[in-house]
C-alpha cells in the first residue's frame, strides 16, 4: 500500500474578538496534526465537538487555508498549486457534507447539481453529460426520472444520495465524508452506509470518514484517528482500538456510548467535567483536566504521539503503565436467540422480496388465520 | 429494581399518566390529515416509558399533546383521553393546565439554548418557576434554585446563579433545564430527546444524572428518543412508534431480546454494532410515507419484507403476543408464520 494523501504538521488558528484596546483570542482549532492515508483504505477521524475533526477535513480539501503545515495528494503539494491546478485536483478529491438540506442549491435541479462537476471539468457534449448524470443517479439508487426535480422534493436520505452522486461525478479517487450519515434516521443511515461501502468497492475509492458516532465508524473503517481539542490522541486499526483502547480519552469515549443492550449501564466509568474551550486549552496534555490517571507530568509536558507497535500510536506519557482495559463492555452482549433468529429471518425475507417479489414472500408463508377464514368464506 | 423473572409482578400502581386512544390531526384548507392515531399507554410512579421512533412518527406530537402545548389550530386532538393523576386533562381549563405545567408535570426539550431565556440569569429563571407555582419570597426561591443547581452537580453553583445562558456549555445548559424541570418536584417529567444535541461523554453524564434524580424523587418519566442505546439505558418500558401509531409495546428487556414487529427488528438490524464488523447492515427499504398518503392497511406494509396481501387490507390491531408484550402485526411471532427454509 502507498499513501494517497499525507498531512504534515497541520495547524489552524482562528482569531476571534479583539478590538481597539483588547487583544484578539486565538483559538487553536487544529494544533499540529500529521497522518497519512493509504490508498484504498477507509480512515475515520473521530472526536467530540471542538476537537477539530471537521477543520482537518476542510484543510485536506484546502477549502480553508491552514495556518501551517502541508497536504500532499499523490505527491503534489496542495499549497504550491494555483487556483487552476487546485480545481483540477479537486476533481480527484471530493467531499460529502453532513447536512443534505444546506449543501444542495435549492434553485438547481438534481440533474444540474449532479452534472455541474462534469460541465466544470469540461467532459463531453451536453448529451453525453446528461447520459452520465442519469447513470450516476442510478448508481446511488435514485430513479433517473426524478432528475428534473428540485432538492426540496426529496427526503433527507435521498438528498444525501444526491450529494454522493455529485461527489462521484468527477470520478474522484478520494472521498471525504464529513458526518455523512449523522443527520439521518437510523433506517436511512443504514441504507447510506451500505451505499458508501458498495461505491467504495465499485470505484476503488479511498474514504476518509469524519464522524462522532463510534458504532458507525467501527462498521465502516479500517483505521481510526481519535482527536481531542485539536490534536491526535490515538491512531490504531479499528479492531484493536475498540477491543483494547490505549489512550484514557479513547477508553472514556468508548465507555460513554449507550449500548442497545438493557442492563449494561451499571459497569461504566463516566468522565467528569466538560470539554475545555479550544480558546483556552489546558497546559501539558490537553486531556489532563478530565483524565482519571493524570499526574504531575501531564500538567507540565505535552505528550508526543508515540509508536505503540502494530501500527498503533498514542499520545499519552503513561499508556504502557495504565491498567488493562476491560474490553467486555465495549463489545456488548450477544443477541438473544430469539432476536438473532428474527434478524436472520428479516435479512432472508428482505433478499427474497427484493429478488423474487412479494409472491415469493406469500409462498414462504403459512396462511394466517384471517386468510384461512377468508378462504372458507369465498369458497 | 425489576422483579426477578419468574416471580409474579407486583400489583401495578395506579398510573400517574394514562393515555387512551389519542389521535391528533392537522386541520386546514378543508382537509384533515391524521398524524397520530389511536395511541394508548400508561405510566406509573418511578417508572420510565420510552417512546421510540424515527422522524415524523408522532412521538413528539404525543408528548406535546400531553403537556397541552400543541399548536392548535392547526393541530388538534381529534379523539382520546389523557388522564393525569386521575384527572382528564382535556376537560381542564387553559388556566388549570398552566398551573399543572412546570409544577406537577414538566418538560425538557432537545435544545436547551432555545428553551432558556437569554435575557435573564439562570437564578432568576429557576426562581421564577418556583414563585409562579409555590409562591414565597424571592430569597426563598433563590435558595431553592441554588439547592437545585447543586443537585444537578453544577460546579460553582453560587456563581452560576448570576450568569446568563450563553455563558454556559451545552451540557451545563441541559443541567439547568433539568434543574428547572425538577425544582417543584413534578410527578411526571417529559424529556424530548434530552441528550441528542450533546457529545457522547456529556450525554452519559446527563443520562446518569436523570436516572439518579428520578430514583430520588420517584417521579414518572416519559422519554422521547430515536436512539436505541439511550432506550436500553434508561427505559423500563418501551413503545415503538411508526407513522403515527404504536407498533410494539413491551418491557425494555423484551423489546431488545424478543423483538416482534418487523419494524422493530429492521431498526435493530440497521444499527451498526460496536462488537465487530458485520458484512452488511440490514436495512429498511424506502422511507416513511407522507401523512396524507398513508396506506390503508398496515402502515409499515410497503416497506416490510414479510408483507402479504392481508397486511394491506386492514390496520392490524395492537395485540398481546406474550404477557405484557404487544405487537401490531398479523405475522407476529414471525417464525410461526413463515417457513424458515424459504
Amino acid at each position: 500500500m502507498s499513501a494517497i494523501l499525507q498531512a504534515e504538521g497541520l495547524k489552524k488558528y482562528f482569531k476571534t474578538g479583539g478590538g481597539l484596546f483588547s487583544k484578539p483570542t486565538v483559538v487553536r482549532a487544529v494544533d499540529g496534526v500529521s497522518f497519512a492515508v493509504q490508498k484504498g483504505e477507509t480512515l475515520a477521524i473521530v472526536g467530540e465537538s471542538g476537537c477539530g475533526k471537521s477543520t482537518v477535513g476542510r484543510m485536506l480539501m484546502r477549502l480553508i487555508e491552514p495556518t501551517a503545515g502541508t497536504v500532499t495528494f499523490e505527491g503534489q503539494d496542495l499549497g504550491a498549486l494555483g487556483e487552476t491546478g487546485l480545481r483540477k485536483l479537486r476533481g480527484a478529491m471530493q467531499m460529502v457534507f453532513q447536512d443534505p438540506f444546506s449543501s444542495l442549491n435549492p434553485r438547481m435541479t438534481v440533474a444540474d447539481i449532479v452534472g455541474e462537476p462534469l460541465w466544470l471539468h469540461g467532459e463531453g457534449s451536453a448529451r453525453e453529460r446528461r447520459e452520465k448524470t442519469l447513470e450516476l443517479l442510478r448508481t446511488v439508487g435514485l430513479r433517473p426520472d426524478l432528475a428534473d426535480r428540485y432538492p426540496h422534493e426529496f427526503s433527507g436520505g435521498q438528498r444525501q444520495r444526491i450529494g454522493i452522486a455529485r461527489a462521484l461525478a468527477s470520478s474522484p479517487k478520494l472521498v471525504i465524508g464529513d458526518e455523512p450519515v449523522s443527520a439521518l434516521d437510523v433506517s436511512i443511515q443504514a441504507q447510506v452506509i451500505n451505499l458508501l461501502e458498495d461505491l467504495k468497492e465499485r470505484f476503488a475509492l479511498t474514504l476518509i470518514i469524519i464522524a462522532h458516532d463510534l458504532a458507525v465508524i467501527r462498521h465502516m473503517s479500517d483505521r481510526v484517528i481519535v482527536m481531542y481539542l485539536g490534536s491526535i490522541v490515538e491512531v490504531a486499526p479499528t479492531g484493536p482500538l475498540y477491543s483494547e483502547p490505549l489512550h484514557p480519552y479513547t477508553r472514556a469515549l468508548l465507555s460513554a456510548i449507550p449500548l442497545p443492550v438493557p442492563g449494561h449501564h451499571a459497569e461504566r466509568k463516566l468522565l467528569e467535567g466538560d470539554i475545555p474551550s479550544p480558546a483556552n486549552p489546558p497546559s501539558g496534555c490537553r486531556f489532563h483536566t478530565r483524565c482519571p490517571y493524570a499526574q504531575k507530568r501531564c500538567v507540565d509536558e505535552v505528550p508526543a504521539l508515540r509508536d505503540a507497535g502494530a501500527g498503533r500510536m498514542a499520545a499519552c506519557h503513561f499508556f504502557e503503565d495504565l491498567p488493562p482495559e476491560t474490553a467486555g463492555r465495549a463489545l456488548g452482549a450477544a443477541d438473544s436467540p430469539a432476536k438473532a433468529r428474527r434478524l436472520a429471518l428479516y435479512k432472508q425475507f428482505r433478499t427474497l422480496r427484493d429478488t423474487q417479489g412479494p409472491e415469493a414472500v406469500l409462498r414462504a408463508s403459512t396462511p394466517t388465520m384471517e386468510a384461512v377464514t377468508r378462504g372458507e368464506q369465498s369458497s | 429494581m425489576p422483579p426477578p423473572s419468574g416471580s409474579p409482578r407486583p400489583e401495578p400502581q395506579k398510573p400517574i399518566l394514562s393515555v387512551a386512544g389519542l389521535s391528533i390531526a392537522l386541520r386546514g384548507r378543508g382537509r384533515e390529515t391524521s398524524l397520530v392515531q389511536d395511541v394508548s399507554f400508561s405510566l406509573s410512579e418511578g417508572r420510565t416509558l420510552c417512546l421510540v421512533g424515527e422522524s415524523g412518527c408522532g412521538k413528539s406530537l404525543t408528548s406535546l399533546a400531553i403537556m397541552g402545548l400543541l399548536a392548535s389550530p392547526p393541530l388538534e386532538i381529534t379523539r382520546g383521553e389523557i388522564l393525569f393523576e386521575g384527572r382528564d386533562l382535556r376537560a381542564l381549563s387553559a388556566r388549570d393546565r398552566a398551573d399543572l405545567r412546570g409544577d406537577r408535570m414538566t418538560m425538557i426539550f432537545q435544545e436547551p439554548m432555545t428553551s432558556l431565556n437569554p435575557a435573564f440569569t439562570i437564578g432568576d429563571q429557576i426562581a421564577e418557576a418556583v414563585m409562579r407555582h409555590k409562591g414565597g419570597t424571592a430569597e426563598e426561591a433563590r435558595a431553592k434554585a441554588l439547592e437545585m443547581l447543586k443537585r444537578v452537580r453544577i460546579p460553582a453553583a453560587e456563581k452560576r446563579l448570576d450568569e446568563y445562558p450563553h455563558q454556559l456549555s451545552g451540557g451545563m445548559r441541559q443541567r439547568i433545564m433539568i434543574a428547572m424541570a425538577l425544582v417543584n418536584g413534578p410527578r411526571l417529567l417529559i424529556a424530548d430527546e434530552p441528550t441528542t444535541a450533546l457529545d457522547v461523554t456529556i450525554q452519559a453524564q446527563i443520562l446518569s444524572l436523570v436516572r439518579r434524580l428520578q430514583q430520588e424523587t420517584g417521579s414518572a418519566m416519559l422519554l422521547i428518543t430515536h436512539d436505541l442505546g439511550v432506550v436500553a439505558e434508561v427505559a423500563d418500558e418501551v413503545a415503538v412508534m411508526y407513522a403515527g401509531r404504536i407498533v410494539e409495546r413491551a418491557s425494555v428487556k423484551d423489546i431488545f431480546d424478543d423483538p416482534q414487529h418487523p419494524y422493530t427488528i429492521g431498526l435493530m438490524g440497521s444499527l451498526p454494532s460496536l462488537s465487530g464488523r458485520e458484512e452488511r447492515l440490514a436495512t429498511i427499504p424506502g422511507s416513511v410515507p407522507a401523512p396524507e398518503r398513508m396506506p390503508k392497511g398496515c402502515r409499515f406494509a410497503p416497506r416490510c419484507p414479510f408483507c402479504i396481501p392481508a397486511c394491506t387490507e386492514a390496520q392490524p390491531p395492537l395485540l398481546e403476543v406474550a404477557p405484557g408484550h404487544e405487537a401490531a402485526c398479523i405475522r407476529a411471532p414471525l417464525e410461526q408464520h413463515v417457513t424458515e427454509a424459504a
